[in-house]
């Protein structure tokens, strides 16, 4: 996962290096760059509060709601994410 | 022969679905965001199990058990992304046609959807666990770089 993160996060640093002018002017760059700013944060927020105690909850069926709200934000932001990349071609 | 596919190509563009998504900035920007997410869906689960062959992921979990798990989510992304992607293709059929990235991509993909729904799929069938891991690998390897090389392919029609 942090494999596929590195090789997104270079290409896109250079993708955006080439354009920063005009994705600084577009919208949905700024939408996606507040999104993986949460994304950062709410995986953060996971590492250090409900999954410190995994051990307790590791084997059940159904995790926590405090996980599971965590993984449903995560997916929510994620898929954001790649639309607001994806809008940005039309909106540079 | 491609040449004499040109009238189905100049026809399907020419329909009203296809005039509708070129006329319409939004359907056209939207399939795309669909086609990508759909896209994302499908290549993410596929690598997953790619890497249970390779066995780097879910050791402790069975490859059919994994496979089996997976399906239903490439699936549904195989299926949104082909959705989307004929919507797409509609819209601008005979630009496609004269396109040599979008040869690529038909090529890649009348290799990769077989090469997913035969081998790939025996390979990671709960009665074939004792095929040698060098088999399982390249079933693995192959799919994914099918698969990539329709991605690049596809990507690739916009710089043409």
């Amino acid at each position: 996962m942090l494999g596929g993160f590195a090789i997104t996060f270079v290409t896109g640093a250079m993708l955006f290096w080439s354009l920063a002018m005009r994705c600084y002017g577009s919208p949905f760059f700024w939408a996606k760059v507040i999104m993986l700013m949460l994304a950062g944060v709410n995986i953060g927020i996971y590492h250090l509060t409900i999954d410190r105690r995994s051990a307790e909850w590791d084997t059940l069926a159904i995790p926590p709601a405090q996980a599971r709200i965590a993984g449903l934000v995560s997916l929510t932001l994620w898929v954001g994410i790649i639309a607001a990349g994806r809008m940005m071609a039309y909106f540079l | 022969m491609w040449d004499r596919l040109y009238p189905y190509f100049l026809w399907i563009e020419n329909t009203r679905l296809g005039h509708g998504i070129r006329e319409s900035k939004w359907t056209f920007t939207l399939a795309e965001v669909f086609h990508l997410l759909g896209l994302t869906l499908f290549l993410g689960t596929v690598l997953i199990l790619a890497l249970r062959l390779c066995n780097l992921v879910l050791r402790d979990k069975g490859v059919a058990e994994t496979a089996r798990e997976l399906m239903p989510w490439s699936l549904a992304g195989l299926f949104l992304t082909i959705l989307t992607g004929t919507l797409l293709f509609t819209s601008e059929a005979t630009k496609c046609w004269g396109n040599v990235a979008f040869h690529y991509k038909v090529l890649f993909l009348s290799l990769a959807i077989p090469f997913q729904f035969t081998a790939l799929r025996i390979v990671s069938r709960a009665d074939r666990q004792g095929l040698p891991p060098a088999v399982r690998k390249l079933t693995a390897v192959v799919a994914v770089l099918l698969w990539f090389g329709v991605a690049v392919a596809g990507r690739a029609i916009f710089f043409f």
